[in-house]
């Protein structure tokens, strides 16, 4: 089974990857004959490890009370690996990362990876890989609600910008575990579930809109008598429309006055605060005013304002003593050419209306049947689909039209737990694999942020998502499509940890220029690179050594490249201006910097996690720090103050790496700009890794980092895992990926990984149990 | 008739403030609508982050307030309203085999008293804070159970501590052991939840209407809710519970509730917009209304985060650029303790702000903050050890009239904090024995 798989995946893959592919997969071939892997691996545990471990390690990690718990002599085959496979998964990280072993004879990095190996090939062999995990119900976070909404509704807008913010886990905010659900997100769910569907369904308005005069609230200098308006003194009343189609109405008024013998009532019609005409009142009873007007927007306010009180107790005619005005009814009438425009997003969603030969409800059932497959993401059951008749039902009884009906249908369907959660049900409980929707569903949110789109559902329909051929041809759509920006850009602000950059508060006093416009540029830097690296599928050693970065006129005076620039972002060779790949960006630059300095530590802690996947042990509590003071500062060279870190062993082991990542950037300054003096040093660029190897500067880091391209594709490959499955990676998630960066070796595109992650186990199946996935 | 409130006691742009004016010309009205003489008791939990320079915190004797040290300075006009309390301590927020991450701890476990579950996502655990066991008790008798506010939203980046996930650094409030509560941090958003927004503002008619279309689409849901949980499996059940739970609650405040809040929609009231750059103005703001609720009685509990735990903001309101946390790993490096000492200062000022205010407010047999419990302080004692033992806290107000104001509480290093919570929880009517680590309430404090 793992084999066919394996095999179908490569004439996916481009053709020079083959070669290695069958060499990854031999130790599987072998399985039939003699001797079995387990055994091939213990006797190399003999012959090659065991001295490794001996020489390196077992000083430490062995006796009474072994360094960190962790005893590695009571061990010498390969199935007691398996027994603790995140145990063993630990010790692979601390010897990829240099961190061990921290001081005496160093293992060289064939040494390092002939262990690892041997650790992975262990856990391989042993079925760690046969879990793909349980991904638990995950609520729609707020950029996929947001985009399921527009791809769902065909609307325009941020619908969930007032929701509550999303927990991050595993560094994405996708991740199931951590997507909690409060009573503030109900209560926003239904308030934006209101707003969303009267934004896409208007209600055809009937021609005559009354208002009822005894429920409004009553001005100052007015009266209410029976269901009237009584100004008993110079007074306006303003009646606001919120819905008003523009075209052509009659306003109608019946206006009465008191007193008219001392000359008529002067009544002030007041349309969207300007005097549109005046009216003589001269009749003491009420008279009907048909007053024509042209609105041109969608909000109107009315006022009638009354402005010749006269008042003259003395006046021996009781009839002259007190002119007052009445308000007797309002309505507006129109528009004359019949009823709003519908528009094109609710044509689509109401594609069945109620005729004389279609009944009502057979037109809503039609409605909300369809629209709650879509949000549902699967068939809904015919149990379903009554309930949603009977809320529709329920508002048809209240005398309210068929297009309210299907607003609160769909207002129901949204706060539904079937669209808020992506729910994965399972309906064959023997079977692990996940069903064509469901895979529909992972593959949209993974590269669109949102839901399936119409081709999804129909591949889903006729169960032809469950083929590895058809899966990779949607995954070339797919990424082809314009909603794969969605991805590149969640995906790379996340990954890069960009988002941080709008909480940084640079320094006023060294970085004056520094503004939110150019956190901005910093971040669509990277996000432009980003795309372009995965529109152009291009090899992702790029990201590391890429000689091109987009720059505007802003961004290219930051810094300090001369040339033609605009406003508009454009791709620039930039391979002799110290730029050029990540590294050279200004989001990531920054983002690693204190406010008022540059931290090598942070970048170093940044390069060693996001870039090799190799994060050093957090600093223990109490431990010193670097003095601020910026006499100090200016004083005393950075590396000198970082000094102490090598000083102390107990600091060392995680600070050699550390600093060495991070001083070769010092030709950067706090909010990227290039430098070649820090205060009145020259930069000191050098940084000094373990086993006596030296960085210096941008492009020594480039040629360091490319020498460990393939722990770079693996990180890049977890950390895309991880967002693909929301959740965090399991030791059966660590062997794939091991397998996967084998296949890919060097030619991997962010492509390639998608590819081989969208078809891996993880990815499409679902473990049956209901076990913890860690 | 309708009093209109005057538009330009609210100020407009970003920054917006509600004036005094604001909060005397709305309040009475929405009071009126509880008639039980004898006025509830409110509490509120008020938290900051990356502990304090203990030093300038810390009272030097036991007993009667004196000179107050020069953080709680700003609140030495209010000295016979609040008591200092030394002492108490979150055991639970040590590493006990954890390894490091004490700053999530330290926020996970300051209401629940409970160790957190190591975890970057994969099953997030601790407790129930000490706010939510209130809210679960009495949280029915007012529109919101519960309000969650603080400036600062979840982090959106990265790992927060030590592989600790970002919802302990970023949640006091815990609804269950598993899920921490959401909190607000916009103004204008926490506004329209407590007031309505203008378009609810709307005819009588139109309210209840949709009051009544809001509870079907509650049943509706909540059956296909329960359908959908026959089928899933444990964790997911755990999901399907936090939305049962929420629908629930949603429910009450349409039944009993919303026909309350038809009196604060009052026209003429400038909606607060967006989120303040100042920080001091965003805490007063969230402040502001956290009194109002309060003071309309449509909350009696609540907690706010001045800022996430960890944070490592700079404050450049005072002229502070390095940022919050790192300036609290000062190596005794007396600049640095100063810098900590200007932040903790600041945020005392805020604080001072809040209570007065309440401290000006008739709330019938006294003031509101004679009826109420306002907690303050941190999870961590001393930001460069990250201890958590002697935490700096403070208790304003009397609690209806049984805490001690104008001293200075002290209690043996490593009493329980949850010790204290039992006894505020007494105090408001909510029996409870045991919450997370506690022992035993506080003997003679009330």
């Amino acid at each position: 089974m793992q084999l066919n798989q394996a095999k179908t995946s490569i004439g996916l893959l481009c053709f020079a990857s083959i070669t290695l592919l069958v060499v990854a997969v031999l130790p599987n071939v072998a399985n039939s004959q003699q001797p079995n892997p387990n055994q091939i691996l213990d006797k190399q545990f003999e012959s090659e490890i065991y001295d490794l471990l001996e020489k390196y390690c077992i000083s430490c990690h062995s006796g009474q009370s072994p360094k960190a718990k962790l005893d590695l002599s009571n061990f010498s085959t390969a199935a007691e690996v398996t027994k603790s496979p995140e145990k063993f998964q630990k010790v692979i990280l601390n010897i990829r990362s240099q961190v061990m072993p921290p001081s005496g004879a160093t293992p060289t990095l064939a040494e390092r990876e002939k262990i690892v190996n041997w650790i992975n090939r262990a856990l391989s062999e042993n079925g760690t890989k046969d879990n793909p995990g349980r991904v638990t119900i995950r609520r729609l976070n707020r950029n996929e609600y947001n985009n399921t909404i527009r791809d769902l509704l065909y609307i325009q807008g941020d619908f969930s910008k007032d929701f509550p913010s999303d927990d991050v886990g595993y560094g994405f905010d996708n991740i199931a575990d951590v997507l909690t659900l409060t009573p503030l997100h109900l209560e926003q769910y239904l308030r934006a579930a209101r707003a969303i569907t009267s934004q896409a369904i208007t209600i055809p308005q009937p021609k005559i809109r009354t208002v009822d005069l005894s429920t409004e609230p009553i001005p100052e200098g007015i009266t209410l008598r029976d269901d009237m308006f009584g100004y008993y003194t110079n007074a306006l009343y303003t009646k606001k429309f919120n819905d008003v189609t523009p075209g052509e109405y009659e306003i109608e008024i019946e206006l009465a006055a008191t007193a008219v013998a001392v000359g008529p009532a002067k009544a002030n019609l007041i349309i969207n605060g300007n005097l549109f005409q005046t009216i003589d009142v001269k009749s003491p009873t009420p008279i009907l005013y048909k007053i024509p007007v042209q609105f041109n927007t969608q909000e109107v306010s009315i006022g009638i304002a009354f402005t010749n009180d006269y008042y003259n107790p003395n006046d021996p005619d009781p009839a002259k003593r007190d002119r007052n005005l009445i308000l007797k009814s309002l309505a507006l009438n129109g528009p004359a050419n019949g009823s709003a425009p519908v528009s094109e997003s609710q044509r689509r969603l109401i594609f069945s209306v109620p005729t004389s030969t279609k009944n009502h409800m057979v037109a809503a059932r039609e409605v909300l049947e369809s629209f709650a497959t879509r949000a549902y993401r699967r068939p809904i059951t015919s149990a379903e689909s009554n309930r949603i008749m009977e809320i529709y039902q329920m508002v048809r009884k209240n005398n309210d039209p068929f297009e309210e009906g299907i607003r609160v249908g769909m207002q129901a369907i949204l706060v539904n737990p079937n669209f808020i959660f992506r729910v994965e049900l399972q309906s064959n409980p023997k079977s692990q694999n996940l069903d064509s929707y469901e895979i529909a569903s992972r593959l949209s949110y993974f590269l669109w942020n949102s839901m399936p789109d119409q081709t999804l559902f129909e591949l889903a329909k006729s169960n032809r998502l469950t083929d590895q051929k058809e899966i990779t041809a949607q995954i070339t759509r797919m990424l082809a499509d314009q909603k794969s920006s969605r991805f590149s850009d969640n995906f790379a602000t996340q990954w890069l940890q960009i988002e941080r950059i709008n909480d940084f508060a640079a320094d006023p006093i060294q970085f004056g220029n520094f503004n939110d416009k150019i956190k901005q540029d910093f971040t669509q830097e990277v996000t432009l690179f980003f795309q372009d690296m995965l529109r152009n599928d291009r090899p992702i050693h790029e990201f590391i050594d890429g000689k091109f970065t987009f720059l505007n006129s802003r961004l290219a005076q930051h810094y300090s490249i001369p040339g033609d620039f605009d406003q508009m972002f454009r791709r620039v060779d930039v391979s002799a201006k110290n730029r050029g790949g990540l590294l050279g960006m200004g989001a990531i630059l920054t983002v690693t910097s204190n406010p008022n300095r540059t931290s090598p530590v942070k970048r170093g802690k940044f390069i060693m996690e996001q870039i090799l996947g190799t994060p050093p042990p957090p600093p223990p509590p109490d431990v010193g720090v670097l003095p601020e003071n910026t006499n100090v500062i200016q004083a005393v060279r950075i590396r000198e103050r970082l000094e102490q870190h090598r000083k102390d062993p107990a600091c060392a082991s995680c600070h050699r790496p550390l600093d060495a990542y991070g001083f070769s950037l010092e030709n950067y300054d706090a909010v990227g700009r290039y430098r070649t003096s820090d205060g009145r040093f020259p930069v000191d660029n050098i940084g000094e890794l373990p086993g006596k190897t030296s960085i210096t500067g941008l492009e020594g880091l480039r040629k360091n980092l490319i020498d460990r391209e393939d722990d770079f594709t693996r990180t890049l490959t977890e950390k895309l895992m991880t967002y693909a499955l929301g959740r965090g990676l399991t030791a059966s998630d660590s062997v794939q990926i091991e397998e996967m960066t084998k296949r890919l070796a060097r030619k991997a595109t962010l492509k390639s990984i998608i590819t081989e992650i969208v078809l891996s186990d993880s990815f499409r199946q679902r473990s049956t149990q209901n076990s913890s996935t860690n | 008739m309708s009093k209109k409130i005057d538009r330009r006691s609210v100020l407009r742009g970003a920054g917006a403030l509600i004036t005094l004016p604001f909060l005397e010309s709305i309040a009475p009205k929405m009071a009126v609508a509880q008639s039980n003489p004898a006025r509830p008791i409110r509490a509120a939990f008020m938290f900051v982050p990356n502990g304090v320079n203990m030093n300038n915190w810390r009272p030097t004797s036991a007993g009667n307030l004196g000179q107050l040290p020069a953080t709680l300075a700003p609140l030495n006009e209010l000295k016979s309203q609040f008591s200092v309390v030394s002492g108490l301590s979150q055991m639970k927020a040590f590493a006990n085999g954890d390894g490091p991450g004490d700053h999530a701890r330290s926020a996970a476990t300051w209401l629940t008293g409970v160790q957190a579950r190591k975890t970057a996502g994969t099953d997030i655990q601790v407790g129930i804070s000490v706010d939510q066991v209130a809210a679960q008790a009495i949280g029915n008798r007012t529109k919101f159970a519960s309000l969650e506010i603080g400036c600062e939203r979840g982090a959106l980046a990265g790992n927060c501590d030590s592989g600790y996930s970002c919802a302990y650094s970023s949640s006091v409030s815990w609804r269950s052991e598993s899920t921490p509560n959401s909190k607000e941090v916009n103004p204008r958003v926490l506004f329209e939840r407590l007031f309505g927004s203008t378009d609810d503002i709307s005819n009588a008619a139109t309210n209840a209407k949709r009051r009544q279309y809001e509870l079907s689409i509650l049943d509706f849901v909540q059956e296909d809710a329960q359908q959908l949980s026959r089928k899933l499996g444990n964790r997911d059940q755990r999901k399907i519970e936090e939305y049962f739970n929420s629908i629930r609650e949603i429910e009450v405040r349409l039944q009993n509730f919303e026909s309350q809040s038809k009196a604060l929609m009052l026209d003429g009231i400038n909606v607060p917009r967006g989120v303040p750059q100042d920080r001091g103005e965003h805490i007063r703001l969230m402040g502001d209304m956290m009194v109002l609720a309060f003071q309309a009685d449509l909350t009696r509990i609540a907690t706010f985060m001045f800022a996430n735990e960890g944070s490592n903001r700079a404050y450049q309101e005072i002229g502070i650029a390095d940022g919050h946390h790192d300036i609290s790993h000062h190596g005794n490096a007396p600049d640095k303790m100063q810098k900590k000492a200007e932040i903790d200062l600041y945020h005392s000022q805020q604080l001072a702000y809040i209570i007065n205010k309440m401290s000006q407010i008739d709330d019938g047999n006294g003031t509101l903050l004679d009826n109420s419990i306002i907690l303050y302080g941190g999870g961590i004692s001393d930001g460069n050890r990250h201890n958590h033992d002697d935490l700096p806290l403070l208790i304003a107000g009397k609690g209806g009239g049984k805490i001690p104001n104008g001293k200075h509480l002290v209690f043996p290093n490593q009493t329980p904090l949850t010790n204290l919570y039992l006894n505020l929880l007494d105090n408001m009517g909510v029996k409870m024995d045991n919450l997370g680590d506690s022992t035993g309430k506080l003997q003679g404090l009330f």
